[in-house]
């Protein structure tokens, strides 16, 4: 029973550290709360509604492959939209107190939200993923092959981000303005391509996750972000606003710490565990387990 | 200005007579109804304008304390029957309290994760109240509350609760508009604009941001426990987040940190969803998203932006602005007077005693040493100064200058050594506290507020003068009115000192860079310092304007106040510097008079001719 919602709050914790992995690529490099990513996961979401019963019909007995291309194809697509927040919540708006980029990037959240609402449903949407759900065990605990992708998806993604901004040269443009965004520009990296492609990055993570989790639970609802995203935004300060591996180490510990907590409290009352360590962190430890900044470890 | 004056008069004595008409010409009670809408969500958004506009502080969770008030309501009306009048002192109480325990843990943090901490907030009342099924009635919500009496009449029709919120709302913008118009409403916008000027002139920063958050979180309490005796129901649907948004949206369509502004908002948001209330409630959602997108796009101060004066509501005749302060100016040799604040001189005089009779420096900083990352910024430097000299510390750039000088207003904390200021060890005091007494500063790119007047700049540092809390402030005591004026008639005195009384109503960012320094300096000398620290108040300026800041800096001397000077410009370290005080790679190399120093062969090789 332990070990299983251990389990469960690791996989849990993949979808939380791909969202933190979003928060904080924006905040390190240009110190601002992206509320739009938010929406950008439940657009992910919706878009493979789409495009998953569209690749499947394609490729009728290829559930795998179809699966994979509807998530690639989502995330892509909640990339470019993210490319679409830069320029609308940073770039026209660059110069003006912080306060107006995080106000039009909640406009920009509530906008697709209401938007999906009206537009596509105001109710609960039933996933059905492409592919049979069959369970298997591990270490003792069930899991599903669903659940498996998912912590496959945030292990893999993470590590890929992880070797882009370490080993590629754009990565290290990344890390240049991250750390001082005039000297890069003087060393001819131009900040603006690189702040909009992070916008991009971060928007197509925040997009698979919203993949795996709609696909996983099986339902789609058009505020599914809000609670999520809050935890995702947890999940970056508990590991270190700005820091990668924060990120990763404070989505684990969320969802895992989530998990036990339902051996607490009813299962309506985990968004107020995230909250609670929210308050917690920030009160005693502002700076998170890890502390230090994307220009000084990626 | 003073026409501006009238016309803001003209418009709120307009204003209330269409609103008094109102319910005699338009019998409709719909429309009353939505009239009545309108108020409570004008005075929620000058509540949030507050926390918001002039704080600065993005509240996302704001729609919370509304929660709060109408469920107060709620359940005190419709488990006990306790009426409305008695639910909403105790609403009051209760947000008051949510929001000390919200904001004491989160406001010493930047604005940005306040954002999300009140987010977090509204969404755990809003999940309380959606799931307490047994104390809120879950989703269904409370509607048993007992129809508020007054007078022997109780309050059913939208016209009946009409009167009530109008009063309110007036209640509303008369008392914010005093907090705006005071000390508090230009610390506020000190806080917001410039966390280290607000420090630097004795503005309390976590104070005064909890401050406003009560104000805000107090405002919707009130307005709440209206809002449910009038709907007669409260259920969750009224508290979701969306719900924190439009106020915001409001708030920002309306115009930042504007009064006329809020109300404005607040009418337009309701009348746009009650025209949008054919179809679905995100119609609203969508439609108000996009304004406010398009409003921080293309019109940032909103539909009225807010104004940048201090302003009274009633301006008496003959007191006004640089011209004022008759019997003041009559008193006073010195043009620029700093003897009226009974208690600061008190104060002065008494710490004057202390420091004469030891033979105590005015300012003693003892072996003060910082390391950032490795490099050793200060190292071991030891300078004192006496009430009424002129020190000046030169040094080739990176020699640790503007660090000293930010260890001794308390920006910078030395890992070594200790500062005594009075006889006292403010080592570990903060900036606002060290202000308080009566160290003030300048910086080397002068921190001026951009959206208030010079005059109000000025008057801003006069912060530290006033004691007076939120409450003699919105009742208009005469002692705060009093001390109002006097840091007004002073204030304009010392632009008129410093040659800027033709200025006084124009914003920093229209001054020259000279101009905008000695506005600098006027501010300091508002704060009635003991020693100004001023950090390369020469730069940009030519020839002549240097002499002439020497010149006022002696006079500054003549008021008893000591300086700290840095500066590169040698013409003016050499007219007015007592001792000179040589610094290079973090170490005072050399200290003693004027010429000992420059002429010293290691301050000659490692700066003059170098």
């Amino acid at each position: 029973m332990f070990l299983q919602e251990l389990v469960n709050g690791i996989v849990v914790g993949a979808s939380y550290t791909l969202i933190a992995l979003g928060f904080t690529l924006v905040y390190g490099l240009i110190r601002l709360i992206n509320f739009a990513q938010i929406s950008l996961y439940t657009l992910g979401a919706y878009l493979a509604l789409f495009f998953t019963p569209l690749f499947s019909a394609i490729l009728p007995s290829h559930g795998w492959i179809a699966f994979a291309l509807s998530i690639c194809v989502s995330g892509l697509l909640t990339g470019a939209a993210g490319v679409g927040v830069a320029a609308v919540a940073w770039w026209p708006i660059r110069r003006a107190p912080i306060i107006s980029m995080l106000v039009s990037s909640l406009a920009i959240l509530i906008l697709i939200e209401s938007l999906i609402e009206v537009f596509i449903s105001p109710l609960p949407m039933v996933v059905k993923p492409p592919i049979d759900d069959v369970s298997f065990s591990l270490l003792g605990s069930r899991i599903s092959s669903l659940q498996a992708v998912m912590l496959a998806g945030g292990v893999v993604l993470t590590l890929v981000l992880y070797l882009f901004i370490r080993r590629t040269r754009f990565g290290r443009a990344i890390r240049a303005v991250a750390s001082n965004p005039e000297s890069a520009l003087v060393l001819g990296v131009s900040t603006s391509t690189t702040i909009y492609a992070v916008f991009g990055i971060a928007a197509a993570l925040a997009g698979v996750s919203g993949v795996l989790v709609s696909n996983t639970y099986g339902v789609a609802n058009f505020t599914m972000g809000e609670i999520v995203g809050l935890k995702g935004f947890t999940a970056a300060v508990l590991g270190g606003m700005g820091n990668i591996w924060g990120a990763v180490v404070g989505g684990f510990c969320l969802g895992v710490l989530e998990s036990l907590s339902t051996f607490l409290l009813p299962s309506q009352w985990t968004a107020v565990v995230a909250f609670a360590v929210l308050i917690l962190v920030l009160a005693f430890r502002p700076t998170g387990i890890l502390g230090t900044r994307l220009s000084d470890r990626a | 200005m003073i026409d501006s004056q009238k016309r803001a008069l003209i418009y709120v004595a307009v204003g209330i007579a269409v609103a008094v008409a109102f319910p005699f010409v338009i019998r409709s009670s719909y429309v009353i109804d939505i009239a009545d809408d309108m108020i409570i969500w004008a005075i929620l958004t000058a509540g949030l304008n507050v926390v918001v506009g002039f704080a600065g502080l993005l509240d996302l969770g704001y729609i919370a304390f509304f929660a709060i008030g109408g469920y107060t309501f709620g359940v005190l009306g419709s488990k006990f029957g306790v009426s409305m009048w008695v639910a909403i002192p105790i609403a009051a109480f209760l947000v008051l309290v949510a929001s000390v325990i919200i904001g004491i843990p989160t406001l010493r943090l930047k604005s940005d994760y306040l954002a999300i901490m009140t987010l977090g907030f509204g969404e755990i009342i809003y999940l309380s109240v959606n799931n307490l099924n047994s104390i809120t009635g879950g989703p269904n919500g409370l509607y048993d509350m007992p129809a508020p009496r007054i007078f022997g009449i109780t309050l059913q029709q939208p016209t009946q609760f009409y009167w009530f919120l109008l009063i309110l709302l007036i209640v509303t913008i008369f008392a914010i508009f005093r907090l705006r118009h005071s000390h508090i409403g230009r610390a506020w916008l000190a806080v917001r604009q410039d966390d280290l000027a607000a420090r630097a002139t004795g503005v309390n920063v976590v104070r005064y941001k909890l401050l406003a958050y009560m104000v805000g979180a107090l405002w919707a309490g009130v307005v709440g426990v209206l809002f449910a005796a009038k709907q007669t129901i409260v259920s969750p649907t009224s508290f979701q987040f969306s719900q924190s948004f439009y106020v915001l949206s409001s708030v920002i369509i309306g115009g930042m940190g504007s009064i006329p502004g809020a109300v404005v908002g607040g009418f337009i948001f309701v009348l746009i969803s009650e025209s949008l209330q054919g179809l679905s409630a995100s119609y609203s959602s969508i439609v108000f998203s996009l304004a406010l997108l398009l409003v921080i796009l293309l019109r940032p101060k909103g539909i009225v932006p807010a104004v940048i004066g201090s302003r009274r509501l009633f301006r008496k005749h003959g007191d006004g602005g640089a011209k004022g302060g008759r019997e003041f100016r009559s008193r006073t040799s010195t043009p620029v007077r700093l003897q009226d604040a009974g208690d600061v001189a008190e104060r002065i005089e008494r710490e004057e005693a202390v420091v004469g009779r030891r033979g105590i420096p005015l300012l003693n900083v003892r072996e003060v040493s910082v390391t950032f990352g490795g490099v050793k910024a200060v190292q071991a430097v030891s300078l004192a100064v006496t009430p009424g000299e002129i020190v000046s510390v030169i040094g080739p750039n990176g020699a640790g200058k503007t660090t000293l000088l930010n260890i001794v207003s308390g920006f910078v904390r030395p890992g070594a050594g200790s500062v005594e200021f009075s006889g006292r060890d403010i080592t570990r005091l903060r900036p606002d506290l060290r202000a308080r007494m009566g160290l003030a500063r300048t910086f080397q790119t002068p921190r001026l507020l951009p959206t208030l007047s010079v005059l109000d700049n000025v008057m801003q540092g006069g912060h530290s003068n006033f004691a007076a809390g939120a409450i003699p402030v919105v009742v208009g005591t005469l002692k705060h009115r009093h001390r109002e004026r006097v840091i007004r008639e002073e204030a304009a005195e010392l632009l008129a000192a410093l040659g800027l009384s033709e200025t006084s109503d124009s914003v920093p960012t229209q001054l020259s860079y000279g101009d905008q320094r000695r506005c600098e300096v006027a501010r300091c000398l508002a704060q009635h310092p003991r020693i100004i620290l001023l950090d390369e108040p020469a730069a940009g300026m030519n020839a002549r304007e240097t002499s002439d800041l020497g010149d006022m800096l002696f006079r500054v001397r003549e008021l008893g106040v000591a300086l700290l000077l840095i500066d590169h410009d040698m013409s003016l370290v050499r007219k007015v510097s007592d001792r000179v005080v040589a610094m290079d790679r973090g170490a005072a190399v050399v200290t003693g008079d004027v010429d000992s120093v420059l002429h010293h062969p290691d301050v000659v090789q490692s700066y003059l001719g170098g």
